[in-house]
């Protein structure tokens, strides 16, 4: 026998072999070069990922933090904060301006809202201001008259000294019309006890999406009315308050949550609920005056709120940091 | 289009078969006829050919599962008789020392009247093959069956030309004791 006829005699091996030898048959490139194509990669990855993050995630506007714009809208005097943007929202925040909502202020381009504004006095770089609230309560011997910052005209023009109701907001300013432009609302544990016994408490989460739901919601948010300027906000009760310990009252933290209502446009208003006092608040500042006895109770069935005493740690002596409440 | 699809095709004497074939196997099997035939022109004779073998074959052959395989077979078949018949040197040159290679492997002298069948034969190597490393398998078989040089099957595996020319050495002696174990008289 010959090779020539060997070779002959390779064609019947079996089928699988041809094919797995097919199969494998993948170029693998030298050790070297395949480090550097990994090693390539990653670079790119975290480069992509670093660039990422340095463009579009909000950078902290350290110098301007907490900054408070105030602008008329309609006859109200609104109340903007400075808002963090990314570098891309930097970069364009030019390009976004729409119409003109009065001295230096802008609507964003294309917005049917006004949660969102664009401020430029035209000697700084512009900023991206977000709703906070409607300032209600000004006195006559505010700064802003005294200083000239508010004209005559905005003096006759504005409603000062009076409460207003949440729905104005919730139309003006978050475009909402109806039940059917809020998405869900989400009802989760706050955060504003991070003590030993805080931790330990556990609050299901409930997001309410049902029609039935969402229209009870909507005409509960409608319904609030901004309260009055000497108004308190609810108690709150951590660990180490006698009412707890003496098995009166139950832990806050158990009891109260942060409220979620996140719109179809995309937007999100974030509210605390205490259905203690049945209040729904924004915080210490801007209180709503408490819910009717129905939509309180039907809210607590609803979310599952569970106002029995506990013990999460009654007689042991707070330990873990407490998270201090804003002062008005 | 899943193999199974296209063999029943072949059996509905369905002329699309052959398109669906070239579609998904034309690439592939060109490239083996091109690697034994080292010209263009030839190998896609060939895969045409190979095409119509398969018309002319299916049915009654059922290459079921093995569809790439059987489709593999005929046109390195078809791609070494155009080796030998249309006498193109330079591959003419690769084949003589393909064949000196493997008549390491054959136990006696090539003046043994008794012939194995092909077949036989290529069955009892595939038992051998199948005792060996999966990487060795590969090896072997790239380098004896799709004919593919050194040179290209280190490359392909990412390792040195030395240690594939070791490797088939060793396959070849091993293969060598296996067919003498096997009582092949050759």
């Amino acid at each position: 026998m010959r090779g020539t006829e060997l070779l002959e005699a390779m064609a019947y091996l079996p089928p699988e072999q041809i094919e797995a030898a097919e199969r494998r048959n993948r170029k693998r490139a030298p050790f070297l070069r395949r480090i550097s194509v990994a090693a390539a990669v990653l670079f790119c990855l975290t480069s992509t990922l670093f660039f990422s993050a340095w463009a579009f995630l909000p950078a902290l506007n350290v110098e301007n933090a907490e900054r408070i714009v105030l602008c008329r809208v309609g006859d109200r005097l609104a109340e903007y904060a400075v808002t963090d943007v990314s570098r891309y929202q930097d970069w364009t925040m030019e390009s976004r301006k729409g119409e003109s909502l009065g001295a230096n202020i802008w609507r964003i381009k294309d917005a049917e809202d006004l949660v969102r504004v664009i401020w430029d006095d035209g000697q700084h770089y512009p900023e991206l201001l977000r709703f906070r609230s409607f300032r209600a309560f000004l006195d006559e011997d505010s700064p802003l008259f005294t200083e000239g910052i508010l004209t005559e005209e905005d003096r006759t023009l504005l409603r000062f000294g009076e409460s207003y109701p949440f729905g104005e907001v919730l139309e003006t300013i978050y475009g909402v019309a109806s039940w059917e432009d809020i998405r869900s609302v989400t009802w989760e544990k706050a955060d504003f006890d991070r003590s030993a016994a805080g931790k330990r408490v556990k609050a299901e989460t409930c997001v309410l999406r049902d029609e039935e739901s969402l229209i009870r919601v909507y005409h509960i948010l409608k319904d609030l009315v901004r309260s009055s300027g000497d108004a308190e906000g609810p108690r709150r009760v951590f660990a180490d308050d006698p009412a707890y310990r003496n098995g009166e009252l139950p832990l806050s933290i158990q009891t109260d949550r942060r409220v979620t209502v996140t719109l179809k446009s995309g937007e999100t208003i974030r509210f605390q609920y205490a259905p203690g006092e049945g209040m729904l608040y924004e915080n210490h500042t801007v209180l709503y005056d408490p819910l009717n006895a129905d939509d309180n109770r039907w809210l607590i069935e609803r979310i599952g709120i569970d106002l029995t005493w506990h013990d999460w740690g009654a007689n042991a002596s707070p330990t873990g940091e407490t998270a201090s409440v804003r002062e008005p | 289009m899943e193999d199974e699809r296209i063999i029943g095709l072949y059996m509905a004497r369905d002329e699309e078969a052959i398109e669906q074939t070239a579609v998904k196997y034309g690439t592939r099997l060109l490239e083996i006829s091109s690697d034994i035939t080292e010209d263009r022109q030839t190998a896609e004779e060939c895969e045409n050919d190979t095409y119509l073998e398969a018309w002319n074959t299916i049915p009654p052959q059922n290459p079921a599962g093995y569809l790439f395989a059987y489709l593999a077979r005929i046109i390195r078949h078809l791609s070494l008789d155009a080796c030998r018949y249309r006498s193109r040197l330079k591959r003419s040159a690769a084949l003589t020392e393909l064949t000196a290679e493997l008549e390491e492997c054959i136990p006696a002298p090539d003046d043994t009247a008794a012939r194995l069948e092909y077949r036989e034969l290529g069955e009892a190597i595939g038992r051998y093959l199948a005792t060996l490393s999966e990487e060795k398998r590969t090896v072997f078989i790239r380098r004896y069956w799709y004919l593919d040089p050194v040179k290209t099957i280190a490359a392909q595996r990412g390792i040195g030309q030395s240690k594939v020319k070791m490797t088939l050495l060793r396959c070849r002696e091993g293969l060598r004791e296996y067919l003498e174990k096997e009582g092949y008289e050759l």
